[in-house]
C-alpha cells in the first residue's frame, strides 16, 4: 500500500516538473502571458534582491574571518567550529531551547483550553475575547520592563510571592535559571491569547454537523475532541505552533529588556558579536546563519509533520 | 595655530576598507550597510563655519550656555553646533562607531567616554594631538585621565572631566559602634559592617554595582587592582596577566562580602541607581559610587532620607579598601575626554574649541555648576574654588588615585567578558578562581587578535 502510494507520487512528480518548463515555453509563446511575466519580473527581482541576496551574503560572510584593519580571509567552517566551542554560545542555545520548548508547550495547552472555552456561545463572548487579547497587545519591551519591576527584589510583588511560597531563596533576577523561568512566565502570559485566537479561528470553521453526527453515533465528549476537533484543528495548530516556535527561537527583546541585558539567547549572541564586539563579528554572523538554518528546519518539520496533509488536500 | 590637518590616511572609504574596518553590518542589514556606504564621501554638514560637537544630553542647559558664549565671542568665524547623543555610553559609542565605519560622519569634536580613545585611535578615526597637546601642556593633568587618552605612544584625548570610584560610609554609625576611622582593608570593612549592621539595624553592610554591565566592570576591576592584581600588562598590550594570586584575592574579597551576608545577593542586579537608593534610604553602611553621590544625598528631592543640614557630617568618604594593609588603593576612572574626528575638515577650529572648553574659566564654571571634577591637579589646591565647590575637596584624593580600565583597541570585547565573569563570580555561580582562569583565557584571545 505504502509502496504503491510512493510510486504514484514519484510518477506524478516527474511529469509535473517537465510540465513547468513546457508551460513556461507555452506561456512565452502567448504575447499576453508574456507581458504578464514581464510585469511580474521587477517584483520577483526585488524579492530575490531583498530576500535571497542578504541571506546568501550572510552565509558567504560566515566563511570569512573578518577583523578590523585586516583583509577578510577564507576560513571555511572555522567560524562554526569556534562558535560551537564557545561556552557562551552553548549557553545561549540551551537558554533558547529551554525557553522555546517550555513557552510553546504551555502556551499551546493554555491556548487550546481558552479557545475551547471561547468557542462555546455565551453572553459577552465578544468582550471576553477582546479582554483576553490585552496582554498580547502590549509591546514586548513594555511588558518585559513591567514584569522586571514585579520580579525585582526591592518591592517587586512576584519576588515577594516567590519568597513567601519558598520557591526561591535569593533574588529572582540574580539567578540565571530563575530569570529564564521568569521569562517563560512573561511570554506565556503575553502570547497565550494570540495562540488561543489562532486556534479559535480554526475551531470556528469546523462544521457543527460533524459533532451532530458523532453524537448520533454515540461518541462521548472526549471522543469528539480527539477524533473530530483535534484532527480538523490540525492546520490551525500547525500555524500556531510554527509561529510561536519560530518567534520563541529568535527571542531577543523579552530577554534583554527583562534581564537588563544579562540573559543570553541566540539573537542576543548575534547582536553582541555583530554590533558590540570588534573581534567576534564572524562568530555573530555564523550564529545568525545558524538561527536561519535551524528556523528553516523547524518550519519544515511543522509543515511536513502537521500541516501538509490537510492543506495539500484543500 | 598650526595643527597639522590629517595624518595621510585616505579619507575615501572603499568597500574593501569598509569590510576590513568594520566587519560589515548585521547579517540582515548588510544590504543596507553596504548600500549606504558605497560611494559615500565624508562631508561636513552645514555652512563653512559650523563645528559639530557631540556629547550626551545637556539636562541642565549649562553646556549649551557655555557653548553659546563661545559662539558669541567667535561670531563670524566659528559656530559650534551641539549635537546631543544618547545618555547611555554604549549606545553613544555604537552610534559613533557606525558613523566612522560609514566614512567619517559629520562630527568634528567628540565629547567621548574615557574608554574610547584607544578603540577609535586604533582605526585611525581620531586625530593624534601631541603637536598641539604638548607634554608641557599635559604636565598639570592627573595621571589616570591622561593615560586613558594615550595609545601606542600617541595622545588622542584631552581630558574634560573625571569620575572616580569612591567609598561613601556612615561616619555617624561607625562612631556609634566605636570606630573612629573608615576601613583600610576588606577584612576591616567586613568586621565594621557586621558590627554596625547589627548595632544600628541596617539591612546591608556594603553595596556597589554588580550587574553585568560597564559599571560592574568598574567595580570588578577595582577588586582586582586593590587585591594587587593587574589585567593588562602595561608594557605589552597583547599580554594578559589577570591570572595571579593577587587578582584572585581581590575577586574572593568581593565574593566573600556576598557569602558573608555583608552585601545582598541582589547586588548582582544593581546599577548605580539601585545601590545609591539603598544608601539614600539609610539601608547601607558602605556604598561604592561615583562623586555625584555627594549632591544626591544632600537633596531630599532625589529621594534622600538624610537631613540636608547634617548629612555631610553623617556621611564620610574614604579610599576603596585594599586586600593587604599598606598597599595602594586604586579607583576606577570614569569621565569624558575631547577627541577630534580625523575626517574633520576643521581641525584647527576644533582645537580652538577644545582649548576654550578646557580653559581655567571653563573648568571652574563646570566644576561649580555641573559638579564636574577637573582633570588637572592645580584646581584641587585652589582654596577659593574648593570653598565654592566642596566636592572637589571631598573627591580630590579619589581623582588623584584613578586608574583607567584596560586601554586597548578591543576594550569593548574585553568589557563584555569581564562583565560576565565578574557578575558570575559575585553571584557565586562561578568560583573566583574559575572566573580568573576563564578571563585569562578569553581576554588573551582578544588581546592577541592579529590585525593589519
Amino acid at each position: 500500500m505504502a509502496v504503491a502510494t510512493g510510486a504514484r507520487a514519484r510518477k506524478s512528480a516527474k511529469p509535473k516538473r517537465a510540465g513547468v518548463f513546457s508551460r513556461l515555453k507555452g506561456d512565452f509563446a502567448n504575447p499576453e502571458r508574456r507581458t504578464a511575466y514581464y510585469m511580474v519580473a521587477p517584483v520577483l527581482l526585488l524579492v530575490l534582491l531583498i530576500g535571497l541576496w542578504p541571506v546568501t551574503y550572510a552565509i558567504y560572510l560566515s566563511f570569512l574571518k573578518i577583523l578590523p584593519e585586516t583583509a577578510p580571509s577564507f576560513v571555511g567552517l572555522q567560524n562554526y567550529i569556534d562558535m560551537f566551542s564557545d561556552p557562551t554560545f552553548r549557553g545561549a542555545v540551551l537558554n533558547t531551547a529551554v525557553f522555546t520548548v517550555l513557552s510553546v508547550v504551555l502556551e499551546f495547552v493554555f491556548g487550546i483550553g481558552i479557545a475551547l472555552a471561547l468557542n462555546r456561545g455565551f453572553a459577552g463572548q465578544g468582550s471576553v475575547r477582546a479582554i483576553a487579547l490585552v496582554p498580547w497587545a502590549f509591546p514586548t519591551v513594555v511588558s518585559a520592563v513591567m514584569w522586571r519591576l514585579m520580579y525585582q527584589q526591592q518591592g517587586g510583588i512576584m519576588a515577594y510571592i516567590a519568597l513567601k511560597l519558598n520557591l526561591i531563596a535569593g533574588p529572582i533576577l540574580a539567578s540565571e535559571q530563575a530569570t529564564l523561568f521568569a521569562a517563560v512566565i512573561v511570554d506565556v502570559w503575553k502570547t497565550t491569547p494570540f495562540v488561543a485566537l489562532l486556534l479559535l479561528a480554526g475551531l470556528q470553521v469546523i462544521p457543527a454537523d460533524t459533532y451532530e453526527a458523532a453524537r448520533v453515533d454515540g461518541a462521548n465528549a472526549w471522543q469528539q475532541f480527539s477524533r473530530i476537533t483535534l484532527p480538523l484543528l490540525k492546520p490551525a495548530i500547525a500555524v500556531a505552533l510554527l509561529f510561536r516556535t519560530l518567534d520563541a527561537w529568535r527571542v531577543y527583546d523579552l530577554f534583554w529588556a527583562m534581564s537588563d541585558r544579562t540573559l543570553e539567547s541566540l539573537s542576543t549572541y548575534v547582536f553582541k558579536g555583530v554590533r558590540i564586539s570588534q573581534v567576534d563579528f564572524s562568530l555573530g554572523d555564523a550564529a545568525a546563519v545558524f538561527i536561519f538554518l535551524t528556523s528553516l528546519v523547524l518550519a519544515f518539520i511543522f509543515l511536513k509533520g502537521l500541516g501538509t496533509e490537510s492543506s495539500g488536500g484543500g | 595655530m598650526t595643527a597639522r590637518i590629517g595624518n595621510g590616511r585616505s579619507r575615501a572609504v572603499t568597500r574593501r576598507k569598509f569590510l576590513k574596518t568594520t566587519g560589515a553590518g548585521v547579517a540582515g542589514a548588510t544590504l543596507l550597510g553596504t548600500g549606504a556606504c558605497a560611494g559615500f564621501t565624508p562631508s561636513v554638514e552645514g555652512s563653512a563655519g559650523t563645528l559639530v560637537f557631540t556629547h550626551g544630553p545637556d539636562d541642565s542647559g549649562n553646556k549649551t550656555k557655555w557653548i553659546d558664549k563661545f559662539n558669541e565671542e567667535q561670531k563670524g568665524k566659528i559656530v559650534v553646533e551641539y549635537r546631543e547623543m544618547p545618555a547611555d555610553t554604549g549606545q553613544y559609542f555604537d552610534k559613533m562607531r557606525t558613523e566612522f565605519q560609514a566614512g567619517g560622519g559629520t562630527t568634528d569634536v567628540i565629547g567621548g567616554d574615557v574608554i574610547w580613545p584607544a578603540q577609535f585611535a586604533a582605526n585611525g578615526w581620531i586625530m593624534e594631538l601631541s603637536e598641539v597637546f604638548t607634554e608641557e601642556r599635559q604636565a598639570d593633568f592627573l595621571e589616570g585621565p591622561l593615560a586613558s587618552g594615550k595609545f601606542e605612544g600617541g595622545i588622542y584625548g584631552v581630558p574634560w572631566y573625571a569620575d572616580a570610584g569612591m567609598l561613601w560610609y556612615r561616619r555617624d554609625l561607625l562612631k556609634k559602634s566605636g570606630f573612629d576611622d573608615p576601613p583600610e582593608t576588606w577584612d576591616e570593612l567586613m568586621e565594621i559592617a557586621a558590627k554596625v549592621q547589627s548595632e544600628s539595624g541596617l539591612l546591608y553592610g556594603y553595596v556597589g554595582q554588580g550587574s553585568e554591565y560597564e559599571g560592574g566592570v568598574c567595580n570588578g576591576c577595582e577588586f582586582v587592582w586593590n587585591g594587587g592584581g593587574e589585567i593588562l600588562d602595561p608594557n605589552d598590550p597583547t599580554n594578559i596577566i589577570i591570572d595571579s594570586p593577587e587578582s584572585l584575592r581581590g575577586l574572593e574579597a568581593e565574593a566573600l562580602l556576598v557569602s558573608e551576608g555583608i552585601t545582598p545577593l541582589a547586588m548582582a542586579t544593581y546599577k548605580e541607581t539601585e545601590s545609591l537608593t539603598a544608601f539614600k534610604n539609610q539601608d547601607a553602611v558602605f556604598l561604592r559610587n561615583w562623586p555625584y553621590t555627594y549632591a544626591e544625598i544632600g537633596d531630599p528631592a532625589t529621594g534622600s532620607t538624610f537631613d540636608p543640614k547634617t548629612v555631610y557630617d553623617q556621611v564620610g568618604v574614604a579610599a576603596i579598601p585594599v586586600s593587604e594593609t599598606g598597599s595602594k588603593s586604586f579607583r576606577c576612572l570614569g569621565g569624558w575626554s575631547f577627541l577630534i574626528n580625523n575626517f574633520s575638515t576643521k581641525k584647527e577650529q576644533a582645537w580652538e574649541f577644545i582649548q576654550y572648553m578646557t580653559s581655567p574659566e571653563a573648568r571652574e564654571f563646570f566644576a561649580i555648576n555641573e559638579s564636574n571634577l577637573p582633570p588637572e591637579k592645580s584646581f584641587y589646591e585652589d582654596k577659593a574654588l574648593l570653598k565654592k565647590q566642596p566636592l572637589l575637596e571631598v573627591a580630590g584624593a579619589a581623582v588623584a588615585a584613578t586608574k583607567p580600565r584596560p586601554v586597548h583597541r578591543f576594550y569593548s570585547d574585553m568589557s563584555l567578558k569581564m562583565a560576565e565573569e565578574y557578575n558570575e563570580s559575585l553571584k557565586g555561580e562561578t568560583e573566583p578562581q574559575d572566573a580568573i582562569v576563564t578571563l585569562q583565557d578569553q581576554l588573551s584571545r582578544i588581546a592577541q587578535t592579529k590585525t593589519g
